[in-house]
Protein backbone atom coordinates (compact mmCIF):
# COMPACT_ATOMS: atom_id res chain seq x y z
CA UNK A 1 0.00 0.00 0.00
CA UNK A 2 1.02 3.66 -0.81
CA UNK A 3 2.94 5.93 1.41
CA UNK A 4 1.37 8.05 3.97
CA UNK A 5 2.70 11.01 1.88
CA UNK A 6 5.02 11.57 -1.35
CA UNK A 7 6.00 14.56 -2.87
CA UNK A 8 2.96 14.59 -5.52
CA UNK A 9 0.58 15.08 -2.06
CA UNK A 10 1.98 18.43 -1.18
CA UNK A 11 2.25 19.65 -4.27
CA UNK A 12 -1.87 18.98 -4.73
CA UNK A 13 -2.26 20.50 -1.25
CA UNK A 14 -0.46 23.66 -2.27
CA UNK A 15 -2.37 23.54 -5.98
CA UNK A 16 -5.86 23.40 -4.03
CA UNK A 17 -5.43 26.32 -1.60
CA UNK A 18 -4.42 29.02 -4.19
CA UNK A 19 -7.44 27.59 -6.35
CA UNK A 20 -9.72 28.37 -3.22
CA UNK A 21 -7.80 31.36 -1.82
CA UNK A 22 -7.85 33.27 -5.58
CA UNK A 23 -11.91 32.87 -5.39
CA UNK A 24 -12.10 32.88 -1.58
CA UNK A 25 -10.01 36.33 -0.64
CA UNK A 26 -11.68 38.91 -2.60
CA UNK A 27 -14.87 37.26 -1.74
CA UNK A 28 -14.36 39.08 1.69
CA UNK A 29 -13.64 43.13 -0.17
CA UNK A 30 -17.39 42.68 -1.17
CA UNK A 31 -18.62 45.90 -1.96
CA UNK A 32 -21.60 47.77 -0.35
CA UNK A 33 -24.36 47.00 -2.98
CA UNK A 34 -24.88 42.93 -2.47
CA UNK A 35 -27.96 42.15 -4.20
CA UNK A 36 -29.75 38.50 -2.75
CA UNK A 37 -30.65 37.24 -5.83
CA UNK A 38 -33.35 33.93 -5.53
CA UNK A 39 -33.83 31.14 -8.23
CA UNK A 40 -36.45 28.40 -7.67
CA UNK A 41 -36.38 25.75 -10.15
CA UNK A 42 -33.61 26.98 -12.16
CA UNK A 43 -35.10 30.15 -12.59
CA UNK A 44 -34.63 33.71 -11.00
CA UNK A 45 -37.62 34.54 -8.85
CA UNK A 46 -36.72 37.69 -7.17
CA UNK A 47 -33.43 39.86 -6.82
CA UNK A 48 -33.22 42.39 -4.10
CA UNK A 49 -30.50 44.96 -3.45
CA UNK A 50 -30.01 44.45 0.35
CA UNK A 51 -28.55 47.95 0.94
CA UNK A 52 -32.51 49.11 -0.38
CA UNK A 53 -34.17 47.37 2.52
CA UNK A 54 -34.66 50.05 5.50
CA UNK A 55 -36.94 47.26 7.42
CA UNK A 56 -36.31 43.50 7.96
CA UNK A 57 -39.18 41.69 5.71
CA UNK A 58 -40.02 37.75 5.47
CA UNK A 59 -41.16 36.09 2.10
CA UNK A 60 -42.90 32.81 2.09
CA UNK A 61 -42.03 30.61 -0.83
CA UNK A 62 -44.38 29.35 -3.15
CA UNK A 63 -42.54 25.87 -3.18
CA UNK A 64 -43.09 22.26 -1.88
CA UNK A 65 -41.80 22.19 1.05
CA UNK A 66 -42.47 25.53 1.85
CA UNK A 67 -39.83 27.70 3.08
CA UNK A 68 -39.56 31.42 4.27
CA UNK A 69 -36.70 33.81 3.48
CA UNK A 70 -35.81 36.56 5.73
CA UNK A 71 -34.07 39.74 3.73
CA UNK A 72 -32.36 42.26 6.15
CA UNK A 73 -30.11 45.36 5.42
CA UNK A 74 -27.11 42.97 6.02
CA UNK A 75 -27.93 39.92 4.19
CA UNK A 76 -30.63 37.32 3.91
CA UNK A 77 -31.35 33.86 5.10
CA UNK A 78 -33.98 30.99 4.94
CA UNK A 79 -35.66 31.50 8.20
CA UNK A 80 -37.87 28.27 8.00
CA UNK A 81 -38.39 25.45 6.03
CA UNK A 82 -40.77 22.24 6.32
CA UNK A 83 -38.10 19.66 4.93
CA UNK A 84 -36.82 17.40 7.38
CA UNK A 85 -33.35 18.50 7.65
CA UNK A 86 -33.35 22.17 7.48
CA UNK A 87 -30.14 22.43 6.10
CA UNK A 88 -30.94 25.64 4.38
CA UNK A 89 -32.32 27.56 7.95
CA UNK A 90 -28.57 25.94 9.88
CA UNK A 91 -26.66 27.93 6.61
CA UNK A 92 -27.41 31.02 8.48
CA UNK A 93 -27.35 34.68 7.33
CA UNK A 94 -25.59 35.42 3.87
CA UNK A 95 -23.79 38.58 4.16
CA UNK A 96 -20.72 38.02 1.86
CA UNK A 97 -21.22 38.10 -2.37
CA UNK A 98 -20.92 34.59 -3.54
CA UNK A 99 -22.53 33.36 -0.57
CA UNK A 100 -24.93 30.10 -1.30
CA UNK A 101 -27.72 29.03 0.45
CA UNK A 102 -29.84 25.68 -1.01
CA UNK A 103 -32.90 23.99 -0.27
CA UNK A 104 -32.74 21.40 -2.79
CA UNK A 105 -35.91 19.29 -1.59
CA UNK A 106 -37.69 23.06 -2.76
CA UNK A 107 -35.24 23.39 -5.56
CA UNK A 108 -34.51 26.98 -3.93
CA UNK A 109 -31.24 28.57 -4.29
CA UNK A 110 -30.28 31.74 -2.84
CA UNK A 111 -27.01 33.71 -4.07
CA UNK A 112 -25.84 36.90 -3.08
CA UNK A 113 -24.28 39.05 -5.95
CA UNK A 114 -22.01 41.97 -5.97
CA UNK A 115 -23.79 45.69 -7.44
CA UNK A 116 -21.25 44.34 -10.40
CA UNK A 117 -19.61 47.87 -9.86
CA UNK A 118 -15.62 47.22 -9.59
CA UNK A 119 -13.74 48.12 -6.75
CA UNK A 120 -11.06 50.94 -8.32
CA UNK A 121 -7.66 49.32 -8.93
CA UNK A 122 -5.29 52.04 -7.51
CA UNK A 123 -6.34 55.36 -5.35
CA UNK A 124 -3.77 58.27 -5.86
CA UNK A 125 -3.80 61.52 -3.86
CA UNK B 1 -12.99 -18.84 -7.23
CA UNK B 2 -14.20 -22.13 -4.39
CA UNK B 3 -17.22 -21.34 -2.74
CA UNK B 4 -16.42 -21.04 0.48
CA UNK B 5 -13.74 -18.18 -0.70
CA UNK B 6 -16.38 -16.59 -2.21
CA UNK B 7 -18.61 -16.67 0.68
CA UNK B 8 -16.48 -15.18 3.25
CA UNK B 9 -15.52 -12.42 0.26
CA UNK B 10 -19.05 -11.44 0.40
CA UNK B 11 -18.87 -11.42 4.55
CA UNK B 12 -16.18 -9.00 4.06
CA UNK B 13 -17.80 -7.03 2.31
CA UNK B 14 -20.74 -7.18 4.39
CA UNK B 15 -18.58 -6.22 7.38
CA UNK B 16 -16.83 -3.35 5.23
CA UNK B 17 -20.11 -1.88 4.41
CA UNK B 18 -21.45 -1.74 7.91
CA UNK B 19 -18.58 -0.70 8.83
CA UNK B 20 -19.03 2.02 6.82
CA UNK B 21 -22.10 2.88 7.71
CA UNK B 22 -21.94 3.03 11.36
CA UNK B 23 -18.90 5.91 10.53
CA UNK B 24 -21.08 7.58 8.26
CA UNK B 25 -24.02 7.73 10.88
CA UNK B 26 -21.41 8.54 14.01
CA UNK B 27 -19.84 11.56 12.31
CA UNK B 28 -23.79 12.78 11.40
CA UNK B 29 -24.41 13.23 14.98
CA UNK B 30 -21.23 16.06 15.26
CA UNK B 31 -22.52 19.66 15.50
CA UNK B 32 -22.13 21.14 12.29
CA UNK B 33 -18.80 23.28 12.19
CA UNK B 34 -19.30 27.05 11.96
CA UNK B 35 -18.38 28.89 8.82
CA UNK B 36 -19.31 25.41 7.17
CA UNK B 37 -21.91 24.71 4.77
CA UNK B 38 -24.27 22.91 7.33
CA UNK B 39 -24.67 19.16 6.00
CA UNK B 40 -20.88 19.11 5.06
CA UNK B 41 -19.76 16.18 6.65
CA UNK B 42 -16.14 14.98 7.26
CA UNK B 43 -16.48 11.65 5.15
CA UNK B 44 -14.49 9.63 7.53
CA UNK B 45 -16.05 6.46 5.88
CA UNK B 46 -14.02 6.86 3.08
CA UNK B 47 -11.94 5.18 5.06
CA UNK B 48 -13.48 1.81 4.35
CA UNK B 49 -14.07 2.50 0.97
CA UNK B 50 -10.01 3.69 0.51
CA UNK B 51 -9.34 0.44 1.91
CA UNK B 52 -11.52 -1.60 -0.25
CA UNK B 53 -10.56 -0.13 -3.36
CA UNK B 54 -7.24 -0.85 -1.99
CA UNK B 55 -7.27 -4.58 -1.29
CA UNK B 56 -10.36 -5.71 -2.99
CA UNK B 57 -10.95 -3.71 -5.95
CA UNK B 58 -13.02 -1.24 -7.58
CA UNK B 59 -16.61 -2.50 -8.17
CA UNK B 60 -16.51 -3.59 -4.26
CA UNK B 61 -15.85 -0.62 -3.62
CA UNK B 62 -18.55 0.84 -5.64
CA UNK B 63 -20.41 -1.45 -3.94
CA UNK B 64 -19.70 -0.04 -0.49
CA UNK B 65 -20.20 3.54 -2.22
CA UNK B 66 -24.32 2.24 -3.57
CA UNK B 67 -24.61 0.50 0.08
CA UNK B 68 -23.79 3.91 1.78
CA UNK B 69 -26.36 5.65 -0.75
CA UNK B 70 -28.82 3.14 -0.11
CA UNK B 71 -28.60 4.41 3.73
CA UNK B 72 -28.73 8.16 2.98
CA UNK B 73 -31.77 7.77 0.89
CA UNK B 74 -33.60 5.43 3.78
CA UNK B 75 -32.61 7.88 6.44
CA UNK B 76 -32.55 11.51 4.60
CA UNK B 77 -34.70 11.10 1.64
CA UNK B 78 -34.04 11.24 -2.19
CA UNK B 79 -32.35 14.34 -2.05
CA UNK B 80 -29.24 12.75 0.18
CA UNK B 81 -29.76 9.39 -2.01
CA UNK B 82 -28.49 11.39 -5.11
CA UNK B 83 -25.96 13.43 -3.52
CA UNK B 84 -24.62 10.67 -1.80
CA UNK B 85 -24.15 8.32 -5.02
CA UNK B 86 -22.87 11.03 -6.98
CA UNK B 87 -19.89 12.29 -4.58
CA UNK B 88 -19.59 8.61 -3.75
CA UNK B 89 -19.58 7.47 -7.33
CA UNK B 90 -16.91 10.55 -8.58
CA UNK B 91 -14.64 9.91 -5.65
CA UNK B 92 -14.32 6.33 -5.94
CA UNK B 93 -13.50 6.71 -9.41
CA UNK B 94 -10.98 9.23 -8.89
CA UNK B 95 -9.62 6.91 -5.82
CA UNK B 96 -9.65 3.81 -7.69
CA UNK B 97 -7.72 5.76 -10.84
CA UNK B 98 -4.89 7.13 -8.36
CA UNK B 99 -4.68 3.65 -6.67
CA UNK B 100 -3.73 2.12 -9.77
CA UNK B 101 -1.14 4.43 -11.27
CA UNK B 102 1.44 2.81 -12.99
CA UNK B 103 3.83 4.99 -11.27
CA UNK B 104 2.73 5.48 -7.82
CA UNK B 105 2.78 9.67 -7.45
CA UNK B 106 0.77 10.14 -5.07
CA UNK B 107 0.18 8.77 -1.17
CA UNK B 108 -2.29 7.97 0.64
CA UNK B 109 -3.13 11.45 1.80
CA UNK B 110 -3.11 13.29 -1.77
CA UNK B 111 -5.27 10.01 -2.95
CA UNK B 112 -7.61 10.95 0.06
CA UNK B 113 -7.69 14.65 -1.02
CA UNK B 114 -8.19 14.20 -4.24
CA UNK B 115 -11.62 11.71 -3.64
CA UNK B 116 -12.79 14.38 -1.16
CA UNK B 117 -12.56 17.06 -3.47
CA UNK B 118 -14.25 14.84 -5.89
CA UNK B 119 -16.92 14.26 -3.55
CA UNK B 120 -17.47 17.20 -3.27
CA UNK B 121 -18.01 18.38 -6.96
CA UNK B 122 -19.93 14.85 -7.92
CA UNK B 123 -22.27 16.16 -4.85
CA UNK B 124 -22.27 19.86 -6.23
CA UNK B 125 -23.28 18.36 -9.56
CA UNK B 126 -25.87 16.63 -8.01
CA UNK B 127 -27.52 20.08 -5.87
CA UNK B 128 -27.39 21.71 -9.36
CA UNK B 129 -29.12 19.01 -11.35
CA UNK B 130 -31.73 18.60 -8.47
CA UNK B 131 -32.60 22.96 -8.27
CA UNK B 132 -31.52 23.14 -11.82
CA UNK B 133 -29.11 26.39 -10.69
CA UNK B 134 -25.96 26.26 -11.56
CA UNK B 135 -25.26 29.07 -9.19
CA UNK B 136 -24.74 26.70 -6.48
CA UNK B 137 -21.16 25.90 -7.81
CA UNK B 138 -20.55 29.30 -5.49
CA UNK B 139 -20.45 26.91 -2.63
CA UNK B 140 -17.02 24.36 -4.49
CA UNK B 141 -13.60 26.76 -3.00
CA UNK B 142 -15.13 25.93 0.52
CA UNK B 143 -16.09 22.84 0.09
CA UNK B 144 -12.79 22.32 -1.32
CA UNK B 145 -11.25 24.02 1.95
CA UNK B 146 -13.19 21.71 3.82
CA UNK B 147 -12.06 18.75 1.59
CA UNK B 148 -8.36 19.27 1.98
CA UNK B 149 -8.36 19.21 5.60
CA UNK B 150 -10.77 16.35 5.97
CA UNK B 151 -8.82 14.30 3.45
CA UNK B 152 -5.44 15.26 5.43
CA UNK B 153 -7.19 13.66 8.34
CA UNK B 154 -8.66 10.52 6.73
CA UNK B 155 -5.28 9.65 4.77
CA UNK B 156 -3.61 10.01 8.46
CA UNK B 157 -5.78 7.43 9.63
CA UNK B 158 -6.60 5.34 6.94
CA UNK B 159 -2.56 5.14 7.42
CA UNK B 160 -2.80 4.13 11.49
CA UNK B 161 -5.93 1.55 10.77
CA UNK B 162 -4.34 -0.39 7.93
CA UNK B 163 -3.04 -2.96 10.27
CA UNK B 164 -6.40 -3.56 12.03
CA UNK B 165 -8.40 -3.96 8.82
CA UNK B 166 -5.72 -6.07 7.34
CA UNK B 167 -6.30 -8.29 10.29
CA UNK B 168 -9.62 -8.05 9.80
CA UNK B 169 -9.05 -9.24 6.23
CA UNK B 170 -7.24 -12.30 6.89
CA UNK B 171 -10.07 -13.18 9.39
CA UNK B 172 -11.94 -13.73 5.92
CA UNK B 173 -8.80 -15.51 4.41
CA UNK B 174 -7.61 -12.65 2.30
Amino acid sequence: MNKLLKKADIFLILIISLACSAFLIPRLFSDSGLQAVVYKNGAEISRVNLSEVKESYETKLDSTPAATLRFEKDGVCFSHAECKDKLCVLTGKLTHKGDVAACLPAGVVIVVEGSGKSLPDVITY
Amino acid sequence: MSSENKTKRVALLGILGAQALAVSFLEGLLPALPGLPPGAKPGFSNIVTMFTAYSMGFWQAILITLIKAAFAGLTRGPSAFLMSLSGGLLSTVVMYLLIRQKRQRFGLVGISVASAVAHNMGQLLAAMVLTGTGAIIGYLPLLTVFALGTGIITGVILKAVIPVLIRQSRFFGR
